[in-house]
């Protein structure tokens, strides 16, 4: 067995190792793999395709600049990637000027299918077990975590729109996340594909 | 707060779903407990699952990133290694990791899949299980690390800048453990060959990125050396050793 050679053929945590040795080839390959999911998600949370590609830019140059930041003991590299393009919507949904781009909401509707055939396939296979995981979640658990995930609302604006006490609502999230998690696993979803 | 209150707001927090204040204790928090890191880690993968779907980012977007990356400024250090005035694409500054060695440990964390081998008997086992699941490579050498009867290769360049560690199962199954050997350019390979009664011959290729590279070494084989060859390897060395060890003898 021989490993190594190309970017494409490496897991993501050898691609950010070249990415720390300023591969720009090795960032267009993480580009390639978890851009789309990054963007989508952006676009979910900010129902602005403008913005949402600023925070896929700030994403990825973060990462040019501070691989070091992703620790693979911690978790895959879409979660990390993921994790921090959620982070930077929500700044600036919560910021005063998105909160009236917000109001305006239009839907949009997420890129084209892609260019990373393998990926995409993997992605929608994951995403159909994701769906049904998230079906077969108690209601309340559901609306509570997509309210907050991808909506954008703390807890307590979850709360309030549901109607619910705050304690609740925190407690069904977590305990929506670890249902869905364990349901997953079942699944045989394990990780957000570390692998080329 | 409580723990349990803390642990309470693990997932909205995961999530970024509570208060600045909130935030800020939940962070202050992580910093010590191991156990909610986990968990705020686990949410996050449950989350990045749930947000990943078949798509493609907007054209445009990647040139913009590219074209920023020109305009990055280098740090310091890097006037260690001039930068080549390479076109885009291509390495832009070789061995960042080791040039970047001395701004301090926070760049180890980069090469932290790396330097399994480096983990001290101790912790061994815990961390390896966690690097284990990172690829079918990586298990390969993990489970070659725990095995108690593998022998450790170091390899070393004559000045003592480069290093890697080789773990060796008796099977002769061989890993490339931990290296700091630079990322080579597209077409380059590095390549492995061992000295076997005075015969130098090749034991397979490593890559441009050699990760948990995989190779066999025969009973015969008593030293290891390593040398970066155009890809698709050569019959014998054609450049200089870049880094050789004596294989130990067997306990
Ligand atoms: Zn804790």
């Amino acid at each position: 067995m021989v490993v190594g050679a190309d970017v494409r053929d490496v897991g993501d945590a050898a691609l950010v190792v070249a990415i720390g040795r300023w591969r720009e080839d090795a960032l267009a390959e993480a580009y390639r793999r978890h851009a789309g999911a990054v963007y989508a998600l952006a676009c979910r949370v900010l129902s602005d395709g403008a913005l949402a590609e600023e925070v896929v830019q700030e994403v990825f140059l973060r990462l040019w600049r501070q691989p070091d930041r992703f620790d693979p003991d911690r978790g895959s590299l879409r979660a990390f990637l993921l994790a921090h393009a959620h982070g930077r919507a929500i700044d600036a949904l919560r910021s005063e000027s998105s909160r009236r781009k917000r109001e305006e909401r239009e839907a949009r509707s997420t890129a084209e299918a892609g260019y990373d055939l393998e990926r995409e396939v993997w992605d929608l296979a994951v995403a159909e077990r994701v769906k049904d995981a998230l079906v077969r979640l108690p209601a309340e658990e559901r609306r509570a975590i997509e309210l907050a995930y991808f909506d954008g609302h703390t807890y307590r604006e979850v709360a309030s729109l549901l109607g619910q006490p705050e304690g609740t609502v925190k407690s069904r999230i977590r305990t929506g996340l670890r249902r869905l998690q364990v349901r997953l696993v079942t699944y045989g979803v394990t990780g957000t594909g570390a692998e080329p | 707060m409580t723990h349990d209150e803390l642990q309470s707001l693990l997932g909205a927090y995961a999530l970024d779903a509570v208060e600045d204040d909130e935030a800020r204790d939940v962070e202050r928090h992580l910093r010590e407990c191991p156990r909610c890191r986990a968990e705020v880690a686990n949410h996050r993968e449950t989350a990045a699952l749930m947000a990943s779907v078949g798509a493609e980012a907007p054209a445009g977007v990647w040139d913009r990133i590219s074209a920023a990356l020109d305009d990055d400024p280098l740090p310091d250090t890097a006037a260690l290694a001039p930068r080549p005035g390479s076109p885009r694409g291509r390495r832009r500054l070789p061995m960042r990791v080791r040039v970047a060695a001395a701004l301090g440990a926070a760049v180890a964390a980069a090469v932290a899949v790396l330097s399994v081998a480096t983990v001290r008997l101790d912790h061994r086992v815990g961390t390896l299980r966690r690097t284990i699941l990172a690829s079918p490579a990586a298990q390969a050498a993990t489970a070659a690390l725990i095995d108690p009867l593998h022998r450790d290769v170091r390899l070393t360049s004559a000045d003592g800048r480069l290093a890697a560690q080789v773990a060796l199962r008796l099977t002769g199954e061989a890993y490339l453990v931990d290296t700091d050997l630079p990322v080579l350019d597209r077409g380059r390979t590095y390549q492995v060959w061992g000295l076997a009664g005075g015969r130098v011959v090749s034991l397979g290729l490593l890559g441009a990125t050699p990760v948990f590279a995989a190779f066999r070494v025969e009973d015969t084989v008593t030293q290891l050396m390593v040398t970066s060859e155009p890809a698709g390897g050569v019959p014998a060395p054609d450049s200089p050793v870049l880094i050789q060890g004596l294989i130990p003898v067997r306990a």
